[in-house]
């Protein structure tokens, strides 16, 4: 699964490094342009076009028709009904597509979150660092050790939380670095990613996870930890970053929800795609 | 709410879950994602935003039919207190055949080949309905919708004569370019509407239950455009333009020089094979918003592949494969305007061939009714209802290319072939109609009887001068056997749906006869003195070109009046009003009355009806002077009726147009069925709006001139298919029971 991430990550990173030091709604309005020129191709080539033209315009047709017939009761109650049948049949025609979509999608929501989820901390800031373990560890009895590089120090020391099989440290930020996190349990060395980058828009990776195929697609930010490895998860709780526009602060994802569906919507007339 | 299902979906599975099946896997992953994982693209968005809008409006308009419904209940029975009240039927439909002869009916009765009309005739009402003076149908069905006799709706031909011009306009709308304008460059901003008037007068019937509280559907019957506003829902038919402003002008390419001439109804370009390529273009309307109006062009791409018998044709921003002998849909064509506005259309395409020479065939440019370029219908969102529940569909008033087939561009079989499409459209949307109607009524004309009559009637008849020259189909004889079958079929279905509170009338208005020889009016107005052409002159091209009017006294325009150049009315009349055109006239109606074709022996005019006789309207004054009816078998000619003047007063018809209705409206009657057992003496068409009123109880104004038809209650309705069959299984239990007794 690495090798799919390393090559949708390689490729998103082509698309945004160019945008790495602009605001970042450019890199978000050129990554869903694409995704929409993407959807639309995928739509054009596996979708039923004409069920789809069909049962749209069933839907116009019944939403007019309710209007035409508004005085009369029964033919309203037979026009809902038949409205919602055309709805499911819509809905049933974008299934197919939908299934060819979700997966180059979901491999770029994962990679874009790496970009737009979440900000480096600002020098002087605390964040924490999470290390959730495997079942069969015992997290009261281990011998935790962790190693910050220069440019962050390590606040507190070790809360472990038994309950939830977890031990976490506070970290500050007083430089930049580029070298990781040395986390010991027991002797046995794990690395963890900290980014300190000042870039308005960069890459970083705030989960590294036990070698999982589900939880690999999920954080495709750093090279799986082991199988055998006792850690299940590490983990830097970073603020969350927002696209700021006309004082409005917005979650990556409704933006690039928005500005995909607006491109798509503009495009479609263009290449004679019907969504 | 995300987090929420995820949640909810985490308790229902275990984290450690392996799902192994695919479709599964990316199914869940909508869900069991964290914010960020759950949009799963644009695509995804847009179906599940839009359903959800759907859903959502569905849901709300539901709610607000229901709290909004004891208000529109009151509302409706306070304004429409007395709808129903006194009336005998809960509905009415009317199927109208356009051209529907009664003696061919009466013959394929007779062979059994019409069982429902039969039964109609059988346990209803049959008989012969008279037509109007003229009998020709924009008409006729004006007479039908007002009641009225034609100087009372002011509807006389297809077309009228400007006086100031002597040039003809279509009678029944007037289209003009909005009044004021704003220049802008070359181009100019319309600031006020364009003119869109309807010509004829008076009111339908459908007007007059509508503000009774009474609804009514009312599909494609002819001179409804612009359509009027009404309590209902209307779909305009014959006589409303095409894209280009006319009543259908086809569009024909070839690379055949010899096949590129004059061709009526329709535009012929020649065009140049280059490799495997053809580079035209679709001429469409005239753009009225530049300055200087001029034809927008649409370019048009047609390339030839390895299949000798297909092309790719690339217009408009698409393609599409056309193969030969086969229509395509409707292709929706953008014409650019200018200032970012198109003028939207429809057409089909047909190609003809491609070698030895490439010829194709495209319908006139329908509007688009999705996107009307004009109001075609009541209410405004009607049109694109029914085009968007059933598809693009024609809307040319009328709508058969007839002139496609009477110039030798479309075969027989793909004539027929496009009118059959047509009438399945309109078939579709009557029975949408009569499902939607529970109460109220329904008028449906269908032109189908009247467009493939024309065409075809040189079949009946092997000494048919068109017969000869035109008829190649080798099931040419049974074509308007098959038509009428496809009625009586159309009228079976009907029965199907109706009850016993419901009135079904069948009814055509006028009927058929051959149209073997043509009669020139002007060249024997020419002839014989009451027209003159300019000096040096031997003929007149179309339009009375080369017509004198300071030296005529009478001449003919459209299929059946002849007017007198009248002073103080015609831009350059001679004619005294009073005594010396009285003369005129009488002395006009004794020379035409009985004229013989002496080439046959036969009498081409049984008369000359003098309007001012038999139309005492407030619109008799724009009524042809004199209307010629022509014997069984003559026609006013194809040049009289554009004006051409010659020195041929009859000619043999050899276009497949072989049979007509604009002759003596004493020979050509249309038919009268109903369900209703009714017992009428000489019925006309201007009797079914009262009819129809007093069937639904509502009072008959005095001014029309038809009267009801009914004389009492009705005392039987002919039970539909199903009642029958339910009464009929009632009997056989109830003889079952007493035989078991």
């Amino acid at each position: 699964m690495w090798w799919l991430n390393w090559i949708v990550g390689f490729v998103v990173q082509i698309i945004l490094l160019p945008f790495a030091r602009m605001n970042p709604w450019m890199g978000m309005i050129v990554i869903s342009l694409l995704t929409a020129l993407l959807m639309l191709f995928i739509y054009k080539k596996t979708s039923n076009q004409a069920g789809i033209k069909q049962a749209k315009d069933r839907i116009k047709a019944y939403i007019l028709e309710m209007r035409l017939f508004q005085n009369d009761f029964k033919t309203l109650l037979a026009t809902q009904k038949d409205l919602f049948l055309a709805n499911a049949r819509y809905l049933a025609y974008n299934f197919k597509p939908l299934l060819v979509m979700i997966v180059p999608i979901f491999l770029l929501l994962a990679q874009m979150n790496l970009w737009f989820g979440y900000r480096s901390p600002q020098p002087g800031e605390t964040f924490l660092l999470k290390v959730r373990f495997i079942k069969a560890m015992e997290v009261d009895k281990l011998n935790l050790d962790l190693e910050a590089p220069l440019g962050v120090v390590v606040d507190s020391p070790v809360l472990r939380i038994i309950d939830e099989n977890e031990a976490d440290w506070r970290l500050k930020i007083e430089g930049e670095t580029s070298q990781p996190l040395v986390i010991s349990v027991n002797g046995e060395r794990y690395l963890k990613e900290i980014s300190t980058a000042r870039n308005s828009l960069s890459r970083i990776s705030t989960v590294r996870i036990k070698k999982n195929l589900w939880q690999e697609l999920l954080y495709p930010g750093e090279k799986p930890l082991p199988a055998d490895s006792c850690i299940q998860k590490i983990e830097l709780v970073y603020p969350e970053q927002r696209l700021v526009f006309l004082g409005i602060k917005f979650q990556w994802l409704v933006a690039y929800f928005l500005l995909s569906i607006i491109f798509g919507i503009t495009l479609k007339g263009w290449f004679r795609v019907e969504i | 709410m995300n987090l929420e299902i995820r949640k909810i979906l985490n308790r229902i599975f275990p984290r450690r879950l392996v799902i192994p099946e695919a479709l599964l896997f990316f199914s869940l992953t909508i869900f069991l994602t964290s914010t960020a994982e759950a949009y799963i693209g644009p695509g995804a968005g847009f179906a599940f935003l839009s359903s959800f809008l759907v859903f959502f409006l569905t849901f709300f308009l539901a709610i607000f039919s229901f709290l909004s419904w004891p208000f529109r209940l009151l509302f409706r029975m306070i304004k429409g207190r007395k709808a129903y009240q006194n009336s005998r039927v809960d509905r009415v439909i009317i199927l109208g055949f356009d051209g529907l002869d009664p003696e061919l009916a009466e013959k394929f009765m007779a062979e059994g080949k019409l069982p429902n009309l039969s039964r109609l005739k059988k346990e209803g009402t049959f008989c012969k309905l008279q037509t109007t003076t003229p009998a020709i149908s924009p008409v006729a069905w004006s007479s039908f919708m007002t009641g009225c006799e034609p100087s009372k709706h002011n509807i006389f031909d297809f077309l009228s004569r400007n006086p100031k011009t002597y040039l003809p306009d279509l009678s029944s709308a007037r289209i003009g370019p909005p009044r004021k304008f704003l220049p802008l460059g070359k181009y100019r901003l319309p600031l006020s509407k364009p003119e869109i008037r309807l010509m004829r007068k008076s009111q339908p019937f459908w007007k007059i239950l509508g503000d009774q509280g009474i609804f009514s559907t009312i599909l494609r019957v002819p001179i409804t455009f612009p359509p009027e506003k009404f309590a209902g829902h209307l779909l305009s038919g014959m006589c409303l333009p095409d894209l280009k402003g006319s009543q259908g002008t086809f569009l024909f390419y070839t690379t055949n020089p010899e096949r590129v001439q004059k061709k009526e109804g329709g535009e012929s370009l020649l065009v140049k094979r280059e490799g495997d390529t053809i580079n035209t273009f679709i001429s469409g309307p005239e753009n009225s918003l530049l300055k200087k109006p001029e034809e927008i062009r649409l370019p048009m791409t047609i390339k030839f592949g390895s299949d000798p018998d297909k092309v790719t044709v690339k217009v408009s921003g698409q393609g599409f494969e056309l193969q030969k002998g086969a229509f395509s849909p409707w292709i929706k064509l953008s014409f650019p305007a200018g200032l970012g506005m198109k003028v939207r259309g429809i057409a089909r395409f047909y190609l003809l061939s491609t070698q030895p020479h490439f010829e194709l065939y495209i319908t006139p440019l329908n509007i688009d009714p999705e996107k009307p370029a004009l109001p075609i219908s009541h209410p405004f969102i009607y049109s694109s209802y029914l085009a968007k529940l059933f598809g693009s569909y024609v809307t040319l008033g009328e709508a058969n290319d007839t002139w496609a087939l009477n110039e030798g561009v479309l075969p027989e079989e793909a004539f027929l072939e496009l009118a059959y499409s047509f009438h399945q459209d309109w078939e579709k949307f009557f029975f949408n109609a009569l499902k939607k109607t529970r109460k109220g009524l329904v008028v449906c004309v269908f032109e189908t009887t009247d467009s493939i009559q024309h065409m075809f009637w040189r079949y009946l008849d092997k000494t048919h001068p068109a017969y000869q020259a035109t008829a190649r189909l080798p099931s040419g004889a049974r074509v308007l056997e098959e038509l009428y079958v496809k009625m009586d079929e159309l009228v079976g279905r009907t029965l199907e749906k109706i009850d016993q509170k419901t009135c079904l009338i069948v009814m055509s208005d006028h009927g058929f006869k051959p149209f073997r020889r043509g009669v020139n009016l002007n060249s024997w107005l020419y002839l014989n003195g009451y027209l003159s052409l300019k000096d040096g002159v031997e003929q007149s091209e179309e339009w009375f070109k080369q017509v004198d009017w300071t030296k005529t006294r009478a001449y003919a325009l459209g299929l059946a009046g002849i007017y007198l150049n009248l002073k103080g009315r015609e831009e350059n009349g001679i004619v005294e009003p009073g005594e010396e055109s009285q003369k005129l006239k009488q002395e006009l109606i004794e020379k035409l009355s009985g004229l013989k074709d002496q080439e046959k022996g036969q009498v081409a005019i049984n008369r000359l009806i003098d309007t001012e006789k038999i139309y005492h309207g407030p619109y008799r004054d724009n009524a042809p002077d004199l209307i010629v009816a022509y014997n069984h078998g003559y026609r006013a000619s194809w040049d009289s009726v554009t004006g051409k003047v010659n020195r041929v007063v009859f000619e043999d018809n050899k276009k497949a147009w072989s049979a007509d209705h604009c002759l003596d409206p004493a020979l050509v009657p249309g038919v009268f069925f109903t369900n209703l057992k009714l017992d009428p003496k000489n019925p006309s068409i201007m009797d079914i709006a009262p009819t129809v009123l007093e069937l639904f109880g509502v009072r008959v104004p005095k001014y029309m001139d038809g009267k009801s038809l009914l004389t009492e209650e009705p005392k039987k309705f002919v039970l539909s298919q199903k009642e029958l069959k339910e009464k009929e299984g009632k009997k056989v239990k109830s003889h079952g029971k007493r035989k078991n007794r």
